[in-house]
């Protein structure tokens, strides 16, 4: 009896250690979806600093105005689409831990592909090169965040 | 000898005993960690992160409107140079 218990006691203690290791990859929705929020931001802040430049580079005539526009509007687009993702991070906060979760965080992942694509899309009608060099290195760090979102979420959410 | 072959039997049975129990330990040990995770989950611990999780969200949005106004702005007061559509021209 007294071995029987003893056997007992040393594999749920072995079992807790081997166990412990095992679950060390549970998934915490919230502290993903704060750190994709807190990438998005400094995203969002890329492509307003893109804005910004584009609008430098109109007033200053590196670029003609209806180029100008064409990124602007691209540019909404991508902000349209980063509030789309905004509001799926507030809905996978509600969802997490039940079915619904999967393919909430499927749509996050979808609508920050978009942004990314769609934030070079804006730099087709740049033809002046100085201006088309600086954009696209705000365009890359944006690129890079929506890199390591994306990182974030697959595999860790799903 | 006879004693030594029961206290071997008698140790072989306990190790066959432990070596058979070691499955069973894991899946049960990773099901009380499960659990101890999961009661924390239901805490403090998750009503502060959760919060943490929606202020960024937040912080993300008031982000978007931010540049959002600057485009829309910036689109209003910088009008095309010529008709933007074919009903137009």
């Amino acid at each position: 009896m007294r071995l029987r218990l003893t056997g007992i006691l040393l594999t749920l203690v072995f079992g807790l250690c081997v166990g412990s290791s095992a679950c060390a990859g549970n998934k915490d929705v919230n502290t993903i979806v704060k750190n994709t929020a807190d990438y998005g931001t400094t995203l969002i802040k890329g492509v307003g600093a893109t804005a910004q430049a584009v609008a430098a580079a109109e007033a200053s005539g590196a670029i003609p105005r209806d180029n100008a526009r064409a990124v602007m509007t691209t540019l909404q687009g991508v902000t349209a689409k980063a509030k789309e993702a905004a509001s799926y991070m507030d809905l996978l906060l509600k969802v997490q831990g039940t079915p619904e979760a999967g393919p909430v965080a499927d749509k996050l992942v979808a609508a920050l592909d978009v942004v990314n694509s769609e934030l070079f899309k804006a730099l087709v009608p740049i033809k002046d090169d100085v201006t088309r060099t600086q954009i696209s290195g705000l365009a890359a760090e944006v690129s890079k965040t929506v890199l390591i979102i994306n990182r974030e979420i697959i595999g860790r959410i799903k | 000898m006879a004693d030594i072959n029961a206290q071997l039997e008698k140790y072989t049975k306990a190790l066959g005993l432990i070596n058979g129990m070691i499955p069973i330990g894991v899946e049960l040990g990773a099901e009380i960690v499960g659990l101890i995770k999961g009661a924390i989950h239901h805490g403090d611990v998750k009503k502060e992160t959760v919060e943490a999780a929606l202020a960024s969200v937040r912080t993300f949005q008031s982000a978007i409107g931010d540049v959002d106004a600057f485009l829309s702005t910036w689109l209003e007061t910088h009008p095309a140079s010529g008709p933007e559509s074919p009903s137009e021209r």
